[in-house]
């Protein structure tokens, strides 16, 4: 168990190292792309904890990523923040949010919860969506650059700043996964009476992965809206929450690497396909109906189960 | 006194027929639920299904409307039956975990809505209102959508014969044991597959029947079929779980809402009232508003 354990984080760093070199030889198009895996793969980790490690359904990140892009970008437009302090004050705002609503959500079960969270997502689109003077409404709104040091950072700063929060993320949900936290978070998910038995607090750990979840998706949304630099509603819409969902189920629902590669292979699909766009969304529903009748654990825990038999 | 009158029956009908679309797509809901234990996210894929081979029939074959109307609802009644053979009875076997079960259906969904994307564009279907342009006039200034009207009808005559079906019929007699106890079904002599296969294409036939009717009054896309899946499934939750008659209720209160708030305040927070109902309903009555409505054995509320 430990050497896989310790193989995943070696194909992580050597993922990552790639990442850090591609700047050299790769045009904007393609740090375009890593920067996009980088931010969902955020926030699947986080969904990853929640519902792959917890086994809660969770059907509205999209509701923090939407918190996320949303706040910094207010902050720094009409109060003339600095970035890199909207930045932790946005992981605040949506960690007391998401504290708020783990009361009523959390009280849920199965289905229930699924549509308990999706219409919080819902309920946090439509928002932002109709407050126009505040948000730039349905039109969207341009997001401020960012100055450090009386320079203004270009693309490649958030390529590098995408890069270390993916692997502070990761390194947390590592460490966590493995720790004695992720084997009482494994429990609940596997047998909630059971794990209620052997003493855990089920109320704190839901509580807990659910704010793991919720504030992880937030920072991916603000370094989202950061290298965007233009956001409207229309990103974090019904299909983001699904999108994410897929991205997690592809990649392979509690393993540590299966939301880095769903994530890629979700991002990367449509632009694979980009000379044919109107089958995109043809080609993610049948990713999913594949991979959900042929590899139950998901892409990595497929290619996880070949290595292990041969 | 007039003067409100005529404000509010437009709203009420408008309330109503909304309410009963999404009644009618809780219905549709409810029917899986009830035979499966399984939440069907396709839901609103049927109905967008159906809504484009009745589209579909009419604008590309010529055919009128009477004959679309029945290709558009037995299409969307047979994708529920391939989804129920292609992902429920596979993943079941399997012992997938519910959100697997979620996600199937979804996948399902996804594809119907890639295929219609790919033949239409994701451009919009349009059906024209059944009855002709021009509105009913009950008296001077004074007049009735008369879609909205079919989609009420439509709602009573589903919700009776659903009825008729689950409670008059052994068929009926064989659903409800299968969504009861499966493993006693079984050893009973039910063919409990043949069952769940029925029940998704009952939900297809209604959700399809729903779809089209709604088709008429605000514009469909390859798109919209998750949104009406989730208006449906709130109604479902708001009314109460596994209840046919509830979720019916559960949509009506859901549309008179809406168009309540639409007519007498602004139409811009109306879609938010529908989740902000759907919290309030989760945090104080977790088992829905009408949950015993009408099921025998229990006090009528």
């Amino acid at each position: 168990m430990i050497s896989y354990v310790k193989r995943d984080l070696l194909i992580f760093f050597i993922l990552l190292g790639a990442a850090a070199l591609l700047p050299c030889i790769a045009g904007e198009f393609y740090q375009y792309l890593v920067r996009l895996i980088g931010v969902y793969a955020i926030m699947a980790l986080g969904l990853n904890i929640f519902m792959g490690y917890c086994g809660q359904v969770n059907i509205g990140i999209a509701g923090f990523f939407c918190m996320g892009a949303y706040f910094p970008t207010i902050l720094q437009d009409k109060a003339g923040w600095h970035y890199l302090v909207a930045l932790p004050v946005t992981t605040l705002i949506s960690f007391l949010v998401g504290w708020g609503m783990s009361w009523p959500l959390l009280r849920l079960r199965g289905h229930s919860m699924a549509i308990g969270t999706m219409a919080f997502a819902m309920g946090v689109y439509l928002v932002f969506e109709r407050f126009p003077t505040l948000t730039g409404g349905s039109d969207g709104t341009v997001v401020p650059g960012m100055t450090l040091l009386g320079q203004t950072m270009g693309n490649v700063f958030y390529y590098y700043l995408i890069l270390f929060s993916l692997a502070v993320a990761f390194l947390m949900c590592y460490f966590l996964g493995n720790s004695q936290l992720g084997l009482a978070l494994r429990a609940v998910g596997d047998n909630e009476d059971a794990a209620a038995a052997m003493g855990i607090d089920i109320k704190y750990y839901k509580k807990l992965a659910w704010l793991i979840n919720g504030v992880l998706a937030s920072v991916a949304g603000s370094l989202y809206a950061q290298q965007a630099g233009f956001i409207s509603p229309d990103t974090f819409g019904l299909w983001t929450n699904v999108l994410i969902l897929v991205m997690l189920c592809v990649g392979g629902t509690g393993t540590i690497l299966g939301p880095l590669v769903g994530a890629a292979i979700m991002t990367l699909l449509p632009y694979l396909l980009v000379k044919i766009q109107h089958y995109t969304f043809l080609m993610q529903g049948l990713v999913l109906f594949g991979v959900l009748r042929f590899m139950p654990h998901g892409v990595v825990g497929a290619i996880a189960k070949r290595f292990r038999s041969v | 006194m007039f003067q409100f009158l005529a404000d509010f029956l437009p709203i009420l009908i408008v309330g109503l027929s909304l309410g009963n679309l999404f009644g009618l797509v809780g219905l549709a809901f409810t029917v899986i639920i009830n035979a499966c234990q399984i939440v069907n996210f396709a839901q609103g894929d049927f109905a967008m299904l159906g809504v484009a081979f009745c589209w579909f029939t009419i604008t590309a074959l010529h055919f009128p409307l009477w004959v679309a109307f029945p290709v558009g609802v037995i299409a969307a009644g047979l994708f529920g039956f391939l989804t129920e053979k292609a992902v429920i009875t596979p993943l079941q076997k399997r012992g997938a975990p519910p959100f697997t079960m979620i996600l199937g259906t979804m996948a399902m969904g996804i594809i119907a809505a890639g295929v219609v994307g790919v033949y239409t564009k994701f451009w919009w279907m349009k059906i024209n209102p059944f009855l002709g342009n021009e509105p009913w006039k009950i008296a001077a200034g004074l007049s009735v959508d008369h879609q909205g009207v079919l989609i009420i009808i439509a709602t009573v005559l589903l919700v009776v014969g659903y009825w008729y079906l689950l409670n008059k019929t052994r068929l009926g007699l064989a659903l409800r044991a299968t969504g009861f106890n499966r493993e006693v079904s079984i050893i009973l002599g039910i063919q409990t597959s043949r069952m769940m296969g029925l029940s998704f294409l009952v939900s297809g036939i209604i959700a399809g029947i729903a779809g089209i009717l709604c088709a008429p009054l605000s514009a469909f896309n390859a798109l919209q079929g998750l949104p009406l899946a989730i208006n449906g499934f709130i109604s479902v939750i708001v009314g109460g779980w596994g209840n046919p008659y509830a979720a019916v209720l559960g949509g009506i209160t859901l549309g008179l809402v809406r168009a309540l708030l639409t007519g007498y305040l602004s139409s811009a927070h109306a879609e938010m009232a529908t989740f902000v109902v759907l919290i309030i309903v989760l945090t104080w009555k977790p088992e829905g508003l009408f949950s015993r409505f009408m099921i025998p054995g229990s006090k009528k509320s």
